[in-house]
């Protein structure tokens, strides 16, 4: 009993945080596909594929969007034919490279400015933007050339056969001028199968979550391997996975890892946002196994690297930290 | 550009109505979380998002209500047009006069506005699919159970177990067994925990260190005569609770005042600060002269008060 009491809290935390923004999302998927023409992306997106993908990634600046919705709107961007490399970028970064979720880190971290909280504001924006970049980059130059739209499930392949990337095509819509209730009911529907869908997949991560969260103790996690930069890395890095904290929030809970090497508090802040188990769910709304698990690869090693190099890095400046705290005395 | 469903196949209404009907009781559900105020009470979410949570309600309402009389629209016109079905491909021309029993729309006016925008991909079918339903009944199931507990006076909070392993492992201190010194003054005061970490992690602990204070919390033990007495502290979920802790040090066995694990206690000492071993860190204890058991219900939140 005691268990299931527990798979009630977590689970209904992690459904009920993320809910109003997956309706919030929806709607917004649903009056996009209403309301945005089918060439406009073509339009304002620069022909410069690598221009295109660095400003995709600081999109979260103008249109901030947490990562549970981000996902239905991603979905009609991408059948509007905004670029899978432009998505990508901004579907990554977005959760982080916002101005909410760098103020929570601020407040979270600034009070340990003299455990290194500063530099681990700055540099959790700045490894989000090369790890998002790097990852959107590969997406359009590796995957993407070589198999188009394939890579995305029905649901989220542009309406127009043809390139995602920057070609222009010719809408062809009907010509009939369509009423205001029409227009209101195609809006209602896409918001209401957008969100029927993501919530499916919403309450399927948060049940793989809950039941992750029971068997887990994250103090365990953190600690057991601190001697180690490279485990203790991993370590925070499952646990980013399995907490499926909000991006919001997952700042408090890094800092409340006293003992743990910055570099590991770092992976934990830019990976959760980006790959978790309730995020891995919704991607398969929206992304065939190829794309997911190329995702998975790409955003898992990026992240491992830079905060490993971060790690030496941090001690060869001697930034402050815990353990550098400790090896002084 | 959208979409019109002017020829539906025989699931497109069963699908669409489902779905106009379980995101209504999410949305009523979802109210009613907020109404009620289930989710703070329950400590499920923290008290900034019940308005998000109502936000979010009222806007899948208004779109389940907007939804609902479209679809009513379009039952009733699918009635009236009660003509032959048929596939065309996307961008095909439907070089057909729709006409009903031999009547041209000309004929008569059955307020018909067909436009014809066969966009069929849509990006999504309409088949019914009743496992998705089922999924979705998990939340609504649990949020129903959540009812039942507020109207019943049950408390749902997380397991004994489970509240220790929020705890995490002991920190080791620096230094010997504390004991009392001399106390400052006689006046028990009642610090919250958040407020003497605070006070220890910015090195300003002049005035409550040798100060008497009481402090509740829950128990998670570290030794026969030592544990760590903490609350959770919430930011937006359950799920990102983190622990604020004190350690306590008993002249005896904590376990003969009657406490238990994971269960709370409120204690009477005196507040000391002692170094954590590997970091420097200071961390507040309590030097222990009473240890009393106590029935903290959903309190185990500290809210900074």
């Amino acid at each position: 009993m005691d268990e299931v009491k527990n798979f009630i809290i977590n689970f209904l935390s992690v459904f009920y945080e993320a809910m109003p923004f997956v309706v919030l999302g929806a709607i917004i998927a649903g009056i996009l596909e209403e309301v945005v023409p089918q060439t406009f992306f073509a339009r304002v997106v620069p022909k410069n594929r690598i221009l295109a993908i660095a400003m995709s990634s600081l999109l979260g600046i103008i249109f901030p969007m947490c990562e549970c919705g981000i996902v239905p709107i991603m979905r009609r961007l991408l059948k509007k034919g905004l670029p899978l490399g432009c998505c990508i970028a901004y579907m990554t970064a977005g959760p982080i490279i916002n101005v909410v979720v760098i103020l929570s880190t601020w407040v979270a971290f600034a009070p340990h400015r003299d455990k290194g909280g500063m530099q681990i504001i700055f540099l959790r924006v700045g490894l989000a933007y090369v790890v998002s970049f790097v990852t959107a980059l590969v997406v359009d130059t590796f995957l993407y050339r070589k198999y188009g739209n394939d890579l995305l499930t029905d649901s989220a392949r542009p309406k127009e056969e043809g390139k995602l990337s920057l070609n222009v095509v010719e809408e062809k819509i009907g010509t009939g001028k369509r009423t205001i209730w029409q227009r209101l009911g195609a809006i209602s529907e896409t918001a209401l199968h957008d969100f029927m869908d993501i919530s499916i997949f919403l309450a399927l991560g948060a049940v793989l979550a809950s039941l992750a969260k029971q068997t887990i103790n994250p103090s365990d996690i953190a600690s057991f391997s601190n001697q180690y930069p490279a485990l203790a890395i991993l370590s925070m890095m499952g646990l980013a996975i399995v907490m499926c904290l909000c991006s919001e929030a997952d700042a408090f809970v890094a800092a409340s890892f006293t003992d743990v090497h910055p570099s590991a508090k770092l992976a934990f802040l830019v990976l959760g946002p980006m790959l978790d188990l309730k995020l891995f769910m919704l991607f398969t709304r929206v992304f065939r196994p190829r794309l997911i698990a190329t995702l998975i690869v790409c955003l898992v090693v990026q992240v491992f690297v830079y905060t490993t190099a971060i790690h030496y890095l941090w001690d060869h400046f001697g930034w402050p930290s815990p353990l550098n705290r400790m090896v002084s005395q | 550009m959208a979409h019109d469903h002017e020829h539906h196949g025989e699931h497109y209404f069963l699908d669409q109505i489902a779905t106009v009907a379980v995101c209504g009781l999410m949305a009523a559900i979802g109210f009613l979380m907020w109404q009620r105020n289930l989710l703070t009470e329950f400590n499920i979410l923290s008290a900034q998002f019940n308005v998000p949570v109502l936000l979010g309600s009222v806007g899948l309402a208004a779109v389940v209500g907007v939804r609902g009389a479209t679809l009513w629209r379009e039952v009733g016109k699918s009635k009236a047009h009660g003509h032959h079905h048929h596939d065309h491909a996307p961008g095909e021309a439907c070089d057909h006069d729709h006409s009903h029993d031999g009547h041209h729309h000309e004929q008569h006016d059955h307020a018909h506005d067909h436009a014809h925008v066969h966009a069929h991909d849509d990006g999504h079918d309409h088949g019914f699919a009743p496992w998705r339903y089922a999924v979705l009944l998990l939340p609504l199931m649990l949020s129903g159970l959540l009812l039942y507990y507020h109207f019943n006076g049950t408390q749902l909070t997380y397991s004994d177990e489970a509240l220790i392993r929020f705890a995490g492992k002991a920190q080791q201190l620096e230094g010997d067994t504390p004991e009392a010194k001399a106390p400052k003054g006689t006046a028990i005061q009642t610090p919250g925990l958040r407020e003497l970490n605070d006070v220890a992690a910015s090195g300003n602990m002049e005035y409550w260190d040798g100060q008497k204070a009481r402090l509740e919390g829950l128990l998670s033990p570290v030794g026969d005569k030592e544990f760590t007495l903490f609350k959770l502290k919430m930011t937006c979920c359950a799920a990102d609770s983190v622990p604020i802790k004190v350690r306590i040090f008993t002249k005896d066995s904590w376990s003969k005042s009657g406490a238990q694990r994971g269960k709370g206690v409120t204690v009477v000492g005196q507040v000391q600060f002692r170094k954590v071993q590997d970091t420097g860190e200071f961390v507040p204890i309590i030097v222990a002269e009473e240890v009393t058991p106590a029935e903290l219900g959903n309190k185990i939140y500290d809210t900074g008060n």
